[in-house]
């Protein structure tokens, strides 16, 4: 595998190793999207203007303000399935940009379509309006524990998942890159690096897959204690051990959750899809209804 | 590879597990509406409330109807006003008759702005309507009754009989509250107008209906009236039998002397007093008579002057002239006498009021120009005796001493009205400037007459002297006293 030629965007690269410096090339990752960022002020914004509606007046959903929410905040919600699924499982849309800043996009208006949806409801949960609302908190949900089990697959930066041959070549390139640099250092870095490199004990790959986040983080605490200790190295090479081991063992649970994590996210499909689903079809009816009686802005 | 792809790609609603997931959820919710029926789509139980326990068309309350939508929704209509008319027939009425409070709004046919629904079994939408009702519409504001003498909030039982879904005037309801803070007032305007308060008020403080124009009716509020407060004319509250003539509230004024009666409009508009009116113009004593009253305004015993002061005819606008000496002759008989015997008595011929007298050109007798502008009248008219005045200069001027009789009486031949001085000299050829000094005074050389003069004055001979010098010219004692003989321009050579 070493051998084949990278594909483009992976993050593969021949680490270069000196006595004095330790040099790896800057992992090219994807560019910070700002999704959650930008809904979380959306909806502070809305909030907001909530606020100051409630103020002024009851809401309802049955109200101009309150039903123009609905009928926007609905609108986002099928844009989220609709357009993303468009782009991501059809060529009709290939034309319109990478898959990844797509699931930017059915973040945000997946997070701020049901805020307004909410604000829509004015607080009251009944009848079918009720159980579309509670659709909406169960897709939503999912949504963020999907996002998160997605997350957990290493990605090239095209979006699509990288292999487990491809992911074990980039650990083994940093564990070469290791290796070269413990060979120039006495037996003390030598005996901690192994120390660093040991792998704890077998965890379920659920909570691996959840945890993640936090054993990383732990683990990232681990090696900067251990290095601080090490008098031998420089600033600059305690900086690019920690990034390196850090990426190492990223690298090394994603190898050992990678089918785990597949299949989990198939089973999440199962039941994210259906719930989504049914949860436009009632919000069909509930509009549908809304046209039939005449209510909110149809009267 | 591509089909590898394609599949990867191929949403999960395609795998039998997510189809059968999402057909189970689906027909879920398809049964649990069926069961729910119209409960599904409500978005809020209707109000049980009835206030009266009376059926309209065998319906208590909108929750008899709980899931029969279309009972208030026409589809793809919406809530229509005369759904609910098929019960409410007494809303219905209103319209129709054009009487009661829903025949007042402007938005009666939607029936759901007022009387919001959905909002659960215990809702009172009749309470809740009241919420944001406009009082104004049965045009009486409640602007100035929301508050009760004691500062407490005015409820609605206050004034209404309220039976749960209608509430009544209690005709009584005014007076009783606003007795307790003024009965009098209250009991003399309740006896004067009734006890219909709102035929006349419509809560901002002001009576209702009541304009201008309305006033007009009875009685025109115009100038002056305008800015008149309704106690000036209706003291106590009292509107019945207020009188409209001037005289109720105004009385003449002692200046007319009880001789114009009460026909203050024959002179006077609502505009003001002044000006009066005469013939409809404005009246001003000095433009419309010529005779300003501006010296006539005390008498001789700083009394003040009233119109039949000078106005003893029956007629007020008819003027005596015999009133002017009447008044003048007791401060200065003899004069009087005297100059209505010159000029006769039509005094408004020569007199305008402001001591001059009228159109009297005294340049056409005699120009007043000069040293004669300033003159007093008694200067040439000694005793106010004006015909016979001479108007030549000797009548009031004499030659004087310095002329020696030899000017003559034609004093214009030399002098103008501007002054003696200077005179024109037409004959005076020795130099006025002599002496090179400037003009010199006349009594420098006349020293006694004009006809006589000297030049010793000035200059002092040795007679002896000057006589020996001339006398070598000939020139004998006699002739040395005619200096400018020989000596015209004044000058030492000789002619």
């Amino acid at each position: 595998m070493n051998n084949q030629v990278p594909e483009k965007g992976m993050n593969i690269g021949t680490p270069f190793i000196s006595a004095s410096r330790l040099a790896i090339p800057p992992a090219k990752t994807a560019v910070k999207p700002y999704e959650l960022e930008m809904s979380i002020f959306f909806v502070v914004v809305l909030c907001g203007v909530y606020i100051a509606y409630e103020i002024m007046a009851e809401p309802s959903g049955g109200h101009p303000f309150g039903h123009t929410l609905g009928i926007i905040g609905t609108a986002l919600m099928v844009m989220t399935e609709v357009l993303y699924s468009l782009r991501k499982r059809t060529s009709l849309m290939n034309w319109a940009g990478p898959v990844r800043y797509w699931l930017s996009f059915h973040i945000f208006t997946g997070i701020v379509g049901p805020a307004m949806v909410l604000m829509h409801t004015g607080m009251a949960f009944r009848g079918l309006a009720g159980i579309s609302f509670l659709l909406t908190v169960i897709v939503v949900g999912s949504g963020f524990i999907g996002r998160y089990l997605y997350t957990a697959l290493p990605r090239k930066l095209t979006g699509v998942s990288a292999t487990r041959q491809e992911i074990e070549a980039e650990a083994l390139s940093i564990q070469r890159a290791l290796t070269q640099f413990e060979a120039q250092k006495p037996a003390q870095v030598q005996q901690l690096m192994a120390q660093l490199s040991q792998r704890p004990r077998y965890r379920n790959p659920i909570l691996t897959i959840y945890g993640r986040t936090f054993y990383q983080w732990r683990y990232r605490r681990k090696i900067r204690r251990a290095l601080r200790r090490m008098e031998q190295l420089e600033n600059s090479q305690r900086k690019q051990l920690e990034q390196l081991l850090a990426r190492k063992r990223e690298l090394e649970r994603q190898a050992e959750i990678l089918e785990a994590a597949r299949a989990m996210l198939r089973y999440w499909h199962i039941l994210h899809v259906p719930v989504g689903l049914t949860l436009f079809f009632s919000v069909a009816i509930h509009v549908a209804a809304t046209i039939y009686f005449g209510a909110g802005l149809f009267n | 590879m591509k089909q590898q792809r394609l599949q990867k790609r191929q949403h999960p609603i395609f795998s039998p597990l997510a189809l059968i997931s999402t057909i189970l959820l689906a027909c879920g919710l398809l049964g649990w509406m069926y069961v729910a029926g119209g409960q599904a789509f409500s978005p809020g139980e209707l109000s049980a409330v009835n206030h009266s326990d009376e059926q309209l068309e065998g319906v208590s309350t909108h929750a008899d109807f709980e899931h029969v939508c279309t009972e208030c929704h026409t589809p793809f209509v919406g809530v229509e006003a005369r759904l609910c008319e098929r019960c409410h027939t007494d809303v219905a009425q209103q319209q129709q008759n054009e009487d009661g409070l829903h025949s007042r709004f402007e938005n009666v046919k939607r029936c759901q702005d007022c009387h919001t629904e959905h909002k659960g079994s215990q809702f009172d939408q009749f309470a809740a309507a009241l919420v944001d009702f406009d009082h104004t519409v049965t045009d009486f504001s409640l602007e100035k009754h929301m508050l009760d003498y004691q500062n407490s909030p005015i409820a609605c039982e206050t004034c209404h009989e309220n039976t749960g879904r209608k509430f009544t005037m209690v005709v009584s309801a005014c007076a009783d509250c606003h007795q307790a803070a003024d009965a009098e007032f209250v009991s003399v305007h309740t006896e004067a107008f009734g006890q219909d308060c709102l035929a006349c008020h419509d809560g901002h403080d002001t009576m209702a209906g009541f304009t201008l124009e309305a006033h007009a009716e009875t009685f025109a509020l115009t100038g002056a009236h305008v800015d008149t407060t309704c106690e000036k004319c209706h003291a106590g509250g009292v509107f019945e039998g207020t009188e409209h003539a001037c005289e109720a509230c105004h009385t003449e004024p002692d200046a007319h002397a009880q001789m114009f009666g009460v026909e203050c409009a024959s002179c006077h508009s609502p505009e003001g007093w002044q000006p009066a009116l005469l013939d409809g113009e404005p009246f001003d004593h000095a433009v419309s008579t010529s005779f300003s009253l501006v010296k006539h305004q005390t008498n001789y015993n700083d009394a003040a002057f009233t119109c039949r002061t000078c106005h003893a005819a029956a007629q007020p606008v008819e003027f005596a002239n015999a009133q002017c000496v009447e008044c003048h002759q007791p401060a200065d008989p003899q004069f009087m006498a005297e100059h209505t015997a010159q000029f006769g008595q039509a005094c408004m011929d020569c007199h305008n009021g402001t001591g001059e007298m009228t159109e009297f050109d005294h340049n056409q007798v005699f120009v007043l120009d000069g040293q004669h502008a300033p003159l007093e009248c008694e200067a040439c008219h000694a005793n106010k005796v004006f015909k016979g005045t001479p108007k030549d200069c000797a009548g009031c001027h004499q030659e004087p001493v310095v002329h020696a009789g030899l000017f003559g009486l034609q004093c214009d031949n030399c002098h103008t009205s501007g002054g003696w001085q200077p005179a024109q000299l037409t004959r005076h050829n020795f130099p006025l400037d002599h002496g090179g000094e400037g003009e010199i005074a006349c009594e420098t050389c006349h020293t006694a007459t004009y006809v006589e003069y000297t030049c010793y004055n000035c200059h002092a001979h040795d007679p002896a002297e000057t006589e020996q010098q001339h006398l070598q010219e000939n020139i004998g004692a006699e002739e040395l006293l005619n200096c400018v003989e020989c000596h015209p321009t004044g000058q030492e050579s000789v002619k």
